[in-house]
């Protein structure tokens, strides 16, 4: 693995640590269980939700996602997430 | 645990939890209500079935929910020294008896079903009369009719101050599975307890700057702000599957497909500015309270307690002027409010206001807003929770809810899914508006949500 490679999954990993952190501390209430793909909206996800998501996402990683990303399958699962943060 | 603490045998009265900041709102508004000879707040669940459903599996169940579960013959009571409202629950709870009826012309109902003209004459007779049961007072009760065409409807008829309409489908699926859940005693707090007084009033801010700029605004509801109790109406359209993709299609173009708040209050406001044209009422703006759940999500929710913040939009003349603007303005102002956090702001407002006494708290909230509560009600419920497929042993074919409302303002517009197939409930008192201008209410929302101009679907039925 080369660094540039090495680093991109490192940050990849912290951005969906940082992501799972903030869902299931001030967005969903989970257990133990709930991981990078378990199902966003069967644990709850709806639309005030995933406004105030994308509020944290916008002051935590300072990237305003386009229109056009806001798919349901964008936004199914952290992982998910995860990858539309450059 | 059970309501009643497993204290069975107890028949003294019992203290039970405490109401909710959003429950105390609906104190507040049943009392103005009362008060103006207008019923209290309550509402219709209608679980529509292909045909009737196993009786004895149906007593039993609700027998058992009634058993289970006194808050639902208990009463509101005030703590005399924290002034707090708290539901006083019987000593025990008394079975829900259901009651049968059937449309005239049916002969295959239950023998004890009493005739009625049809399920909407007396869906409106039970909505306009105060809530009780077979066995006296209650704040929910269950009746099943049967309808000509040999399906069957299973009606929860509630009082608001026990739950949303997301708790009543809670309490519809606890229910259908034979009433063997057995749900927490307390509510899930929806409020955290430990914060403080002054950093709730802090707290509160937001949401009261956002009131007075609010009532810089010229707004007006369809019953004009006076309190004229008039009978409450309603009418019901269900949409088919081909006709509810076509309203999700248009929503997802306009707003997205993961946001509908917008898309459906849009539709709503559009259909009252349709009747105030026909009024030759051009009115500059329509403020709108639009309910927002906040149970915990991801959790098993306690059904009862309202467990709603509220979210104050205002939609200006220019906006509504294409659909497209309107749903425009109100993605903006939803945006708007969660990063100004209006959301947990007004929850604050709920809790402060808890301890007010019902006549003061309207009055508070008649002079944030020069004598109105909203233009209109509004509410999306989304997908109806409905766990099962059969309804003891009857084929569920649709499920909808049909609000009460107040006048002022006098009208309401509510939407919900059940199986893929979107059910629109318009709901009014006779003073406010008037049946033809109900149905052009209906036509301007159904165009909107469609695109197409006509829709065939029996009122009142929906499946």
């Amino acid at each position: 693995m080369t660094r540039e490679v090495e680093h991109e999954s490192t940050t990849l990993v912290q951005k969906k640590a940082k992501l799972l952190e903030l869902i299931s501390t001030e967005i969903l209430e989970v257990g133990p269980e709930f991981g990078e793909e378990s199902d966003l909206f069967e644990a709850g996800l709806d639309s005030m939700a995933i406004m105030q998501l994308l509020i944290l996402i916008e002051s935590h990683f300072g990237v305003q996602l386009r229109v056009g990303q806001l798919t349901r399958e964008n936004f199914s699962t952290v992982c998910q997430i995860a990858s539309l943060l450059p | 645990m059970t309501q009643n603490g497993g204290t069975s045998g107890a028949k003294a009265p019992l203290r039970g939890p405490e109401l909710s900041g959003a429950d105390c709102f609906v104190l507040a508004l049943n009392r103005m209500m009362t008060r103006n000879g207008q019923t209290g707040l309550g509402a219709q669940t209608h679980l529509v079935l292909a045909a009737a459903p196993d009786l004895d599996q149906l007593r039993e169940a609700a027998d058992k929910l009634g058993r289970l579960h006194p808050i639902l013959t208990a009463r509101v009571s005030r703590n005399p020294f924290t002034l707090l409202p708290y539901w006083r629950l019987p000593g025990s709870g008394k079975p829900l008896l259901i009651t049968h009826w059937r449309e005239a012309g049916v002969s295959n109902a239950s023998g004890e079903a009493e005739e009625i003209s049809s399920l909407q004459a007396w869906s409106e007779d039970i909505l306009n009369r105060p809530l009780s049961g077979k066995d006296g007072w209650c704040n929910c009760r269950v009746d099943l009719v049967y309808l000509r065409d040999g399906r069957t409807v299973l009606v929860l008829t509630w009082s608001h101050l026990l739950f949303d309409g997301r708790g009543a489908e809670h309490l519809a699926a606890i229910l259908l599975k034979g009433a063997e859940d057995r749900v927490a005693v307390v509510p899930q707090r929806t409020a955290d307890v430990s914060i403080r007084l002054m950093d709730r009033i802090r707290g509160a801010r937001p949401v009261v700057e956002h009131f007075f700029r609010l009532a810089r605004n010229t707004y007006v509801s369809l019953g004009g702000g006076s309190a004229v109790p008039g009978r409450l109406r309603f009418a019901v359209k269900t949409l088919g599957e081909t006709q509810t993709e076509a309203a999700v299609d248009r929503a997802r173009a306009l707003s997205g497909p993961l946001f509908n708040i917008a898309f459906y209050l849009a539709c709503a406001a559009r259909g009252h500015r349709r009747v105030f044209l026909s009024r030759s009422v051009d009115a500059a703006d329509y403020v709108v309270s639009v309910p927002v759940q906040i149970r915990r999500k991801g959790i098993a929710p306690s059904p009862f307690q309202n467990s709603v913040t509220i979210l104050f939009f205002c939609l200006e003349r220019e906006d509504l002027l294409t659909l497209d603007s309107a749903v425009g303005a109100a993605q903006k102002q939803f945006e708007e409010m969660t990063r100004s956090g209006l959301d947990r702001s007004f929850s604050h407002v709920l809790e402060i206001m808890k301890r007010l006494p019902e006549r003061l708290y309207m009055h508070w909230v008649g002079s944030q807003f020069g004598g109105e509560i909203t233009s209109f009600f509004h509410s999306y419920t989304g997908e109806f929770t409905l766990p099962l497929d059969t309804v003891f042993g009857s084929r569920a074919l649709n499920a909808y809810h049909v609000p009460c409302v107040s006048a002022p303002p006098g009208s309401g517009l509510f939407l919900g899914v059940f199986k893929g197939r979107l059910s629109v409930t318009f709901s009014w008192r006779d003073s406010a508006v008037t049946p033809e201008e109900a149905g052009l209410m209906m036509d301007q929302v159904l165009l909107d949500l469609t695109g197409e101009a006509a829709i065939d679907v029996p009122e009142g039925q929906g499946a």
